[in-house]
C-alpha cells in the first residue's frame, strides 16, 4: 500500500511537471534547403539538448514559452529562438563568416580555429581547385602568408615549397606532407586537388614539432573529403583546356644569322663565314613550329559522390588529370580512386578507412631550348643527294654545325614509358570506454611501384658528332613499402564549465621499404618496337639493384588546456628515434609550447566589441629536426673507378664515403609571436606573426685533407654550422555581403631574412653551382658571387683610363663595346680576388593578393602571387648575345649589341672571340632584377539552380598565369634550385599561360 | 583664445624656419667631408720632355705633394685619348705621391709627332695646379740587332788538335751602335769592343779554346747611343765533341728557312747507337732530295750530303740524298765514318679506319682547343696517297700550344705531343711549345713514324 502511495504521489509530480513543459518539433535547413544533419539543438542556460536527424527533424521538450532554443552547428551562424506559442519551429541556419568556427587540423587531433595557439594556416579545399594544377602547391601559390611556391615545370614536375625561407642549406627544403595523418613524404604529386577537403600548413615549430624530426621545413597537412550523413550527393567536376606556349625569344632567321655572323668573325679578325647572306633569304628552317605545338590540352575531370547516415558515411571519387606536353610527345596522366568509409558501430567504437589505388605516366623530352638554339639555316633533314636510301628512319635528319642536336631528330628517338602505380590504404579504429577519453588506434600501408623503359634507337645523322652505332634498352623498376601505426590516447575535459583541458598521448612506427632493378642491353636486331626487349639485346648486359629499409619509432604528447576560452597554453613533445643514427644520437626529443591570450574575451573589452570582433595573442617556441640525409651516412663506402696502366684497363675502388658514427639531425628552433585580429564582426581579419628560426648542427659533407691519404672525393658527413632565419607572415581578409552581393579580399605578405651564423670552420668560403655562388658566415646562403660590370667601354678614353694607378691596363685584352669589370679590392690588378657579392636569390618579400566576388549567379575570382626583391641570373644571355657559340641569336642582336659610341650600355659587341671574357666571367651582367607579380588565376563562373533536373550546373571559364610582370628577361622568373644553387634561370620548362572552361554538376 | 592663435602662429613660424634650416643644412651636406684652406700643391717633374715612339709604353713621372693631402691627379692627353684620374685615399690622407703613370702609345701615330701631357693635380682643400711635359715620338728605342751569329746556337764544334772557334756576329742600329761585348767565363773571353756609333758593324774572332769535351755559353751584348741606352744580348751554346749528339732530317733545299714550322721540322733521329743514328723517313715522291744535319735550327755547320763524287759528306753546300721511289725509308747513318744506307720498307703497323674510329686533336693553341676528348671541331683526315699519314687545318691563336691525338673519349689509339713532334702510340708526354707565331698551319700525323709536323701555310 505505501509503495503504492508513493508510486501515485510521483506519478501526480510528474505529471505536474510534465503540464508545464512544451514539446517543440521542426528541422534546420541550410540556405539552400538541405537538411543539416547532426545540427546541436540546445535549450539555452540548460544541458538539454538533441541533434537533428538524417533529414535535419528534431524534437525538444522546454519547459516553458519563455525557453529559448540555440541552433548550431560548424560552419553556421547559430541562432537563439524564443520559443513563445510555436511548437513548430523550423530554422534555416546561414554559412558563418566567421572562420573562427572552422576546424582546423593540427597534428593528431583538431580543433576550432580559435582555439589554436601556434602558427597554422588553413586553405579550403574549394579554393585550391579553383585552379587547374597537376600539383595542388601550384594553386598553393600566394594563398598564405610565408608559404613561397616556385614553379615546378613541366608535366611532372613539382613546385619548389618553401615554409618560411630555407633552415638548411645542404639536406631537403622540402616540407612534410601528411595526407589524413599519415606522413606521406615531401612530394604531393599524386593527389588531386578534387580529393582535397582542406590543407593546414603548420608554419612555426609550436605546431610542428609534433611531426618532430622531419618538421623542420614545416608540415602541411592534407584532409581529404570525407562523407557526410544525409542524402547522397554526386558531384561531377570537369575543366578542360589549352596551355600556350610561345617561343620566349623572337630568334633570328637564316640571313639575319649570316649576317650576325658574318659581322662577329669580322669584329674578331676572320673572314666572314657567309659571303652571300642574301642567298638564305626566305630560306629559314622554322624549327619552333616544327616541333614546339603552340597549344596542348589539360584536363582535370572528377566523379565523386558523397551520403550516409548517422552511423555509416562514406565519400567515393574517381579523379582524372591529363596534361600534353608542348613536345609530339610526353606528358603526364593521373588516374585516382579514393575511397573513404566511416562507421559508428555504437556509441563508443568507430573506425573507418580509405582506398586508394593510383596510376601515373609521366615524361617527356626535354630539348625545347634546342629549338630556339639551332641554327636556322641548317634543315630538318638531309638534302636529297646525302641520302642513300640506306638510310633508317631515325637517320633522315641533318646535322647542324652548331654541334647542338638536331631537336627534331631528338624528339623522334624519345621513346620513353615511365608508370606509376600505387596502392594507398589507410584505416582506424577508435574506442571510447568513458565520456572524454578517446582510443585510437590508425594504420596505413602503401605499395608502390615504377617502371620505366626506355628504347634508344640506332641512328647517324652524324657519324662523328650525333651517332649511336648500336641500339639499346634500359628498363628500371622500383618497389617501395611504406607502413605505419599511429596509437594515441586523447582526455578531453571541461571543468567547472570554464577550465578546459585536453591531454594525448601515442607512439608511431614507421617503417619505409625499397628496392629497385635495373637492367640494359645494346644491339638489338632492328629498332622494331616489338623486339624492344632485354631479351633481344645481344652486347653489354648491365644489370644493377640495391634494396633499403628505414625506419621511425615515436613517442609523442600533447596538453592543451585553457581557462574560459581567454587563457591558452598548448605543449608537446616527441622523442623521435630513427634508423638513420646509430646508438649515441638515434634519439631525441622534440618538445614545444605556444601560449595565447584572447584579449577581446575580457570584461574590459566588451565596450569595443562592435569594433573589435577578435584580438588575441599568441606566442610558441618549439624545437624541429631535419634528418632528409642519406640513411647509410654511418656507413664507409667503396667507389669503383677505372684506370689505363699500360694499356690495360683495371678495376679500382677508392674510399668514397667515410662513416661518422656520431652523425645526428639538424635541429631547428623556432621562436614565433603574432596577433590575430578581426573587426566588425570578423568581416575585417588578418594576423601579423613575427619569427626567427636557427639551426643547429647544420649537415655538411666535408672532405678529408690531403695527408689523410683520403681522395678528394672521399666525404665525411658532419654536423658543423648554424644559420638564422627571421620574417615577418602579415595577412588581411575583408569579406562582406551586401545582399545578394558577396565579396571578399586577401592579401598576404611574407618577409625572410635569412643568413648564415656559423661554417664548418671559421672564415670558411662555401662555394656553390662553379664556384657562382658563395656561402659565408653572417651573408645570406648561396648569395651570386662575381665580378662587378660596370657597363660597356665607349671609347678609346674610357678604356685607357680603366687602369691601375701605373697606367697598366686592368683589362688588356678588352675594346670598346667589351664589359668593363670593377678592381673591386683596388689592388690595380683585376683577378679572382675581385669577386664580390652582386645579387641574392632570395626574395626580400612575396605577396599574395586574392579576390573574389559573387552576385546572384554569377561568381569571380582572382588570385595575383608576387616575388619581390630577389635577384637571377639570366644565363640564357651567354646563349642568345654572345657570338662565341655558333648557336642562334636573337633577332636584331646586330642593333641591339654595342656597335658604337652611345649604341649600347648592357649589351657587348658582337665578336666570335670573347678576349675580354664579356660572356665566360661570371659577372653582375649576368644579374637581374627578378621580382615578378603574376596573374596566377582570373576565374568568372555562373551557377544555375535546379536546371535540367541538376541541383546545381556551375560554368566557369577560367585564365591561369595570363599576365606576368617583371624586369627580367629570361624565360620564366619562377627559379628555384638547390639552396646553393638557387636563382640560376636558363632555359626553365615555362609557367605555361592555361585557358580553362569548366563545369561543375551537382545532383 | 586670441594668445593662443599667435602662438600656435608663432610656433608655425619657428617650425618652418627650423624646416627650412634643416632643408638647407641637408641639401648642402653632400656627405663629403669638408677641409680647411690650405696651399696650392706641388708638381716636380722628373723631365719636361720625354721621348716615346708608336706602339711603345712611355713613363710618366713627376712628385706630387700637398701640406694638406692630395685629392686627385688627372693625366691627360687628349689626342692620345687618355683621360686617366688618379683618386687618393683621405683616410689616410696622401700628402706626397711619387706618380709613374706608363702608356701606351697608339701604333698609328708617327715618330714626327709631338703631344702635351697635362697633368692637373687637386688637392683636399680644392687647390688645382697644372702642369704640362712635352712629349716627343721620335725616340730610339729599339735595341742594336744582331744576326748571322755563329756559331749556331746548339751546335758541335769537333774536337781537333787544336780545337779553335769563330765567333761572328753582324750588329745594326738606327743611332748607331756605341760598344759590343762577347764574354765567355768558362773561356776567359771578355771582348769589349767600343763601336763609336757606327750604324753597322761586323765582329768576326777566332778564339783557341780547349780540348775539353765540354758545352760553352757565350754572351754577346750590343749597346747604342741614344739617350737612354738601348741594349740586346743573345746567348749561344755550342759543344765541343768527338762526333753528334744529335741529328736531324730534313727534305728541304740547302739555306731553307727552318722556322717556318711549329716542330717537326728538321725531323729528329728515331733511334740512336754510339755514333749510328736512324731515321725513318716518309718520301711521298719519288728521287726526294733529303739531307741529313747536325742541329736542329741550321743548316750550318754539319749539314751531311752526297759529295760530287757520290759519298757522304759534312758541307753546307753539299748535294742532297735522293730517295729514288715514294714510300718508308730506313735510313742510318755514321756521321763520324760518313756512311749511310736508305732501305725502303713497308708499314706493317695497323691502319687507323676513320670512318668507325674518327681522330681528333685536343690541346691549347688553337681555333677549337679544348681537352673534353669528344667529338670537336677538329677530326683528321687520311691522307688520299698515303693513310698511314692523318691530316688537317689548324689555326694557331699564338700562344702556347699543346695537343694530344685521340679517339673519342680519349680511348686508344692516341698520341700525346712530346717534343721535337715526337707522338708515341698510346703514351708521350705533353710537351708545351712556347708563343707559336699565329696563323693557319697544315698538321700531320704519320702514324707509322709516330712523328708530326705543324707547317705554317
Amino acid at each position: 500500500m505505501k509503495q503504492k502511495i508513493i508510486l501515485i504521489v510521483t506519478a501526480l509530480l510528474f505529471s505536474v511537471i510534465t503540464m508545464g513543459q512544451i514539446t517543440v518539433k521542426g528541422k534546420v535547413l541550410d540556405i539552400k534547403k538541405e537538411p543539416v544533419v547532426g545540427s546541436n539543438v540546445v535549450l539555452k542556460g540548460s544541458k538539454i539538448n538533441t541533434v537533428t536527424d538524417f533529414d535535419g527533424n528534431y524534437s525538444i521538450t522546454v519547459p516553458n514559452k519563455q525557453s529559448e532554443i540555440e541552433f548550431s552547428f560548424i560552419g553556421f551562424t547559430s541562432k537563439v529562438i524564443k520559443v513563445g506559442e510555436n511548437t513548430i519551429i523550423n530554422v534555416t541556419l546561414e554559412d558563418s563568416q566567421n572562420e573562427l568556427d572552422e576546424i582546423v587540423v593540427i597534428g593528431f587531433a583538431s580543433v576550432k580555429k580559435s582555439d589554436v595557439t601556434s602558427s597554422i594556416a588553413t586553405v579550403k579545399g574549394k579554393e585550391l581547385k579553383a585552379m587547374t594544377v597537376g600539383n595542388v602547391n601550384e594553386s598553393l601559390q600566394g594563398k598564405v602568408a610565408g608559404v613561397q611556391v616556385v614553379g615546378g615545370g613541366g608535366p611532372g614536375g613539382y613546385p619548389k615549397v618553401l615554409i618560411r625561407g630555407i633552415s638548411t642549406i645542404n639536406l631537403s627544403t622540402d616540407p612534410l606532407y601528411v595526407v589524413d595523418g599519415v606522413p606521406v613524404g615531401t612530394n604531393s604529386n599524386f593527389l588531386n586537388p578534387n580529393e582535397i577537403e582542406s590543407m593546414e600548413i603548420l608554419k612555426d615549430a609550436s605546431a610542428s614539432a609534433i611531426y618532430g624530426s622531419r618538421a623542420s621545413n614545416g608540415v602541411i597537412m592534407i584532409t581529404t573529403k570525407r562523407g557526410k550523413a544525409g542524402e547522397t550527393k554526386f558531384n561531377f567536376d570537369a575543366s578542360t583546356g589549352v596551355q600556350l606556349m610561345e617561343n620566349p625569344y623572337h630568334m633570328a632567321d637564316a640571313e639575319e644569322y649570316a649576317n650576325i655572323f658574318n659581322t662577329a668573325n669580322s669584329a674578331a679578325g676572320f673572314p666572314r663565314p657567309y659571303a652571300d647572306p642574301t642567298i638564305y633569304k626566305g630560306n629559314s628552317t622554322d624549327w619552333w613550329n616544327s616541333g614546339i605545338r603552340k597549344l596542348s590540352s589539360i584536363t582535370n575531370m572528377s566523379l565523386g559522390f558523397q551520403g550516409g547516415d548517422e552511423k555509416n558515411t562514406f565519400a567515393i571519387s574517381l579523379n582524372y588529370y591529363k596534361q600534353d606536353s608542348f613536345y609530339e610527345k610526353g606528358g603526364w596522366e593521373k588516374l585516382g580512386f579514393r575511397v573513404a568509409s566511416d562507421h559508428k558501430f555504437s556509441k563508443k567504437v568507430s573506425a573507418g578507412y580509405v582506398l586508394n589505388p593510383r596510376y601515373e605516366s609521366y615524361g617527356n623530352p626535354s630539348n625545347w631550348a634546342d629549338f630556339v638554339r639551332i641554327d636556322p639555316i641548317t634543315p630538318i633533314y638531309k638534302p636529297a643527294d646525302q641520302l642513300t636510301g640506306e638510310e633508317n628512319e631515325y637517320s633522315i635528319y641533318a646535322r647542324s654545325p652548331t654541334f647542338i642536336p638536331n631537336p627534331v631528330a631528338a624528339v623522334k628517338r624519345y621513346i620513353s614509358s615511365n608508370k606509376n602505380y600505387a596502392l594507398a590504404t589507410t584505416a582506424y579504429l577508435q574506442y571510447s570506454p568513458i565520456k572524454d577519453l578517446v582510443i585510437r588506434s590508425q594504420g596505413s600501408y602503401e605499395l608502390n611501384s615504377n617502371v620505366s623503359n626506355n628504347f634508344y634507337p640506332d641512328f647517324i645523322v652524324d657519324v662523328a658528332f650525333e651517332s649511336q652505332l648500336v641500339n639499346s634498352i634500359a628498363k628500371y623498376t622500383n618497389l617501395t613499402q611504406t607502413w605505419s601505426l599511429q596509437n594515441t590516447i586523447t582526455y578531453l575535459k571541461t571543468f567547472n564549465t570554464k577550465h578546459n583541458i585536453s591531454f594525448m598521448v601515442g607512439n608511431t612506427l614507421e617503417e619505409f621499404n625499397g628496392s629497385d632493378l635495373y637492367g640494359s642491353i645494346q644491339k638489338l636486331p632492328n629498332n622494331s618496337e616489338i623486339l624492344r626487349e632485354l631479351r633481344a639485346g645481344t652486347l653489354n648486359p648491365q644489370t644493377g639493384g640495391s634494396s633499403y629499409t628505414n625506419s621511425i619509432m615515436s613517442y609523442l604528447s600533447r596538453l592543451s588546456y585553457n581557462f574560459d576560452r581567454k587563457y591558452y597554453l598548448t605543449a608537446t613533445y616527441r622523442r623521435d628515434g630513427s634508423s638513420k643514427f646509430l646508438e649515441n644520437n638515434k634519439w631525441a626529443s622534440f618538445p614545444s609550447a605556444s601560449f595565447a591570450w584572447v584579449a577581446s574575451k575580457e570584461d574590459f573589452m566588451s565596450k569595443y566589441s562592435d569594433v573589435l570582433s577578435n584580438l588575441k595573442f599568441r606566442i610558441g617556441w618549439g624545437k624541429v629536426g631535419n634528418q632528409n640525409l642519406p640513411a647509410s651516412v654511418y656507413l664507409s663506402k667503396l667507389g669503383q673507378d677505372f684506370y689505363t696502366f699500360n694499356g690495360t684497363v683495371v678495376n679500382t675502388s677508392y674510399p668514397s664515403a667515410v662513416p661518422n658514427r656520431d652523425i645526428k639531425w639538424e635541429t631547428v628552433q623556432d621562436l614565433n609571436s603574432g596577433v590575430d585580429f578581426g573587426f566588425f564582426q570578423n568581416k575585417l581579419s588578418g594576423s601579423l606573426e613575427f619569427y626567427t628560426k636557427t639551426t643547429n648542427d647544420m649537415l655538411f659533407q666535408k672532405s678529408y685533407p690531403v695527408y689523410s691519404g683520403f681522395p678528394n672525393n672521399a666525404r665525411i658527413w658532419s654536423n658543423v654550422g648554424s644559420m638564422t632565419t627571421d620574417g615577418i607572415d602579415f595577412s588581411l581578409a575583408y569579406n562582406n555581403k551586401i545582399k545578394s552581393f558577396t565579396y571578399g579580399a586577401n592579401v598576404n605578405f611574407t618577409t625572410s631574412n635569412v643568413r648564415m651564423l656559423k661554417l664548418s670552420s671559421e672564415n670558411e668560403q662555401l662555394f656553390g653551382y662553379g664556384e657562382q655562388t658563395l656561402t659565408v658566415e653572417h651573408e645570406q646562403p648561396g648569395y651570386f658571387y662575381g665580378f662587378v660590370a660596370d657597363g660597356l667601354f665607349q671609347n678609346r678614353v674610357e678604356l685607357n683610363s680603366h687602369t691601375n694607378n701605373h697606367g697598366d691596363m686592368l683589362q688588356p685584352l678588352a675594346k670598346e663595346g667589351d664589359i668593363r669589370f670593377v678592381d673591386v679590392n683596388g689592388d690595380g690588378v683585376l683577378d679572382a680576388k675581385d669577386r664580390t657579392k652582386i645579387g641574392s636569390p632570395w626574395a626580400k618579400y612575396t605577396v599574395g593578393l586574392n579576390l573574389n566576388c559573387s552576385y546572384h549567379g554569377f561568381d569571380f575570382l582572382a588570385n595575383i602571387y608576387s616575388s619581390l626583391g630577389n635577384d637571377i641570373v639570366n644565363t640564357n644571355k651567354n646563349e642568345i648575345y654572345n657570338a662565341v657559340s655558333p648557336s642562334n641569336k636573337i633577332s636584331g642582336l646586330e642593333d641591339v649589341a654595342w656597335h658604337g659610341e652611345g649604341t649600347s650600355t648592357t649589351v657587348p659587341r658582337l665578336s666570335v672571340a670573347d678576349n675580354n671574357q664579356n660572356f665566360s666571367k661570371f659577372s653582375s651582367y649576368y644579374v637581374e632584377d627578378g621580382s615578378f607579380v603574376r596573374l596566377k588565376n582570373i576565374q568568372l563562373g555562373y551557377t544555375f539552380e535546379n536546371k535540367l533536373g541538376f541541383n546545381k550546373i556551375r560554368c566557369s571559364v577560367s585564365g591561369q598565369n595570363l599576365l606576368t610582370l617583371t624586369k627580367y628577361t629570361g624565360v620564366e622568373p619562377e627559379v628555384g634550385g638547390d639552396v646553393l644553387g638557387f636563382g640560376f634561370g636558363g632555359w626553365n620548362y615555362p609557367i605555361q599561360e592555361t585557358i580553362l572552361f569548366g563545369i561543375n554538376l551537382t545532383f | 583664445m586670441h594668445t593662443n592663435l599667435i602662438f600656435t602662429k608663432m610656433k608655425k613660424t619657428k617650425l618652418l624656419f627650423l624646416l627650412v634650416l634643416f632643408s638647407a643644412f641637408i641639401g648642402c651636406n653632400n656627405n663629403e667631408p669638408s677641409f680647411p684652406a690650405s696651399d696650392n700643391p706641388a708638381i716636380a717633374l722628373a723631365t719636361n720632355e720625354i721621348y716615346g715612339g708608336p706602339n711603345r709604353k712611355f713613363e710618366i713621372k713627376a712628385s706630387l705633394n700637398d701640406d694638406l693631402g692630395l685629392k686627385s691627379v688627372n693625366i691627360r692627353i687628349p689626342e692620345l685619348q687618355l683621360d686617366k684620374v688618379i683618386v687618393f685615399s683621405t683616410d689616410p690622407k696622401v700628402k706626397n705621391y711619387d706618380l709613374s703613370y706608363f702608356f701606351l702609345i697608339p701604333e698609328n701615330k708617327l715618330i714626327t709627332d709631338k703631344f702635351e701631357v697635362e697633368l692637373l693635380l687637386t688637392d683636399l682643400s680644392g687647390n688645382v695646379v697644372t702642369k704640362k711635359i712635352n712629349l716627343r715620338l721620335d725616340g730610339d728605342f729599339e735595341a742594336p740587332k744582331l744576326t748571322k751569329v755563329k756559331p749556331i746556337d746548339g751546335s758541335v764544334v769537333f774536337k781537333t788538335a787544336s780545337t779553335k772557334v769563330t765567333i761572328s756576329f753582324t750588329a745594326e742600329d738606327i743611332s748607331g751602335i756605341n760598344q759590343l761585348t762577347v764574354s765567355c767565363a768558362a773561356l776567359g773571353i771578355n771582348d769589349v769592343v767600343p763601336a763609336g756609333g757606327a750604324k753597322l758593324l761586323q765582329y768576326s774572332k777566332t778564339f783557341s779554346i780547349p780540348s775539353d769535351l765540354k758545352t760553352y755559353e757565350v754572351l754577346i751584348t750590343a749597346k747604342d747611343n741614344f739617350l737612354t741606352p738601348n741594349e740586346s744580348t743573345t746567348k749561344l751554346n755550342f759543344t765541343v765533341g768527338e762526333g753528334l749528339t744529335e741529328m736531324y732530317l730534313v727534305d728541304l733545299p740547302l739555306s731553307s728557312n727552318l722556322t717556318n714550322d711549329a716542330f717537326g721540322v728538321p725531323m729528329r733521329f728515331h733511334s740512336k747507337s754510339g755514333n749510328v743514328y736512324t731515321f725513318k723517313y716518309y718520301a711521298d715522291s719519288n728521287n726526294k732530295k733529303i739531307f741529313l744535319l747536325g742541329q736542329e735550327a741550321s743548316f750550318e755547320p754539319h749539314c751531311f750530303g752526297l759529295s760530287a763524287g757520290g759519298s757522304l759528306e759534312n758541307s753546307t753546300t753539299t748535294n742532297p740524298i735522293i730517295l729514288p721511289t715514294k714510300g718508308y725509308y730506313k735510313i742510318i747513318v755514321n756521321p763520324i765514318d760518313l756512311t749511310y744506307t736508305a732501305t725502303p720498307y713497308t708499314p706493317t703497323k695497323a691502319l687507323i679506319n676513320l670512318s668507325t674510329t674518327p681522330i681528333y686533336v685536343h690541346g691549347a693553341g688553337f681555333d677549337g682547343e679544348g681537352w673534353t676528348g669528344q667529338a670537336n671541331t677538329l677530326p683528321l683526315s687520311a691522307d688520299p696517297a698515303n693513310p698511314y699519314r692523318l691530316t688537317r687545318e689548324l689555326k694557331l691563336k699564338g700562344s702556347d700550344v699543346q695537343m694530344t691525338i685521340a679517339a673519342i673519349g680519349w680511348s686508344t689509339p692516341f698520341w700525346r705531343l712530346d717534343a721535337f713532334g715526337i707522338v708515341p702510340l698510346n703514351g708521350g708526354a705533353n710537351a708545351t711549345y712556347k708563343g707559336v707565331t699565329a696563323g693557319t698551319y697544315i698538321f700531320t700525323l704519320d702514324t707509322e713514324l709516330e712523328r708530326t709536323t705543324l707547317i705554317l701555310k
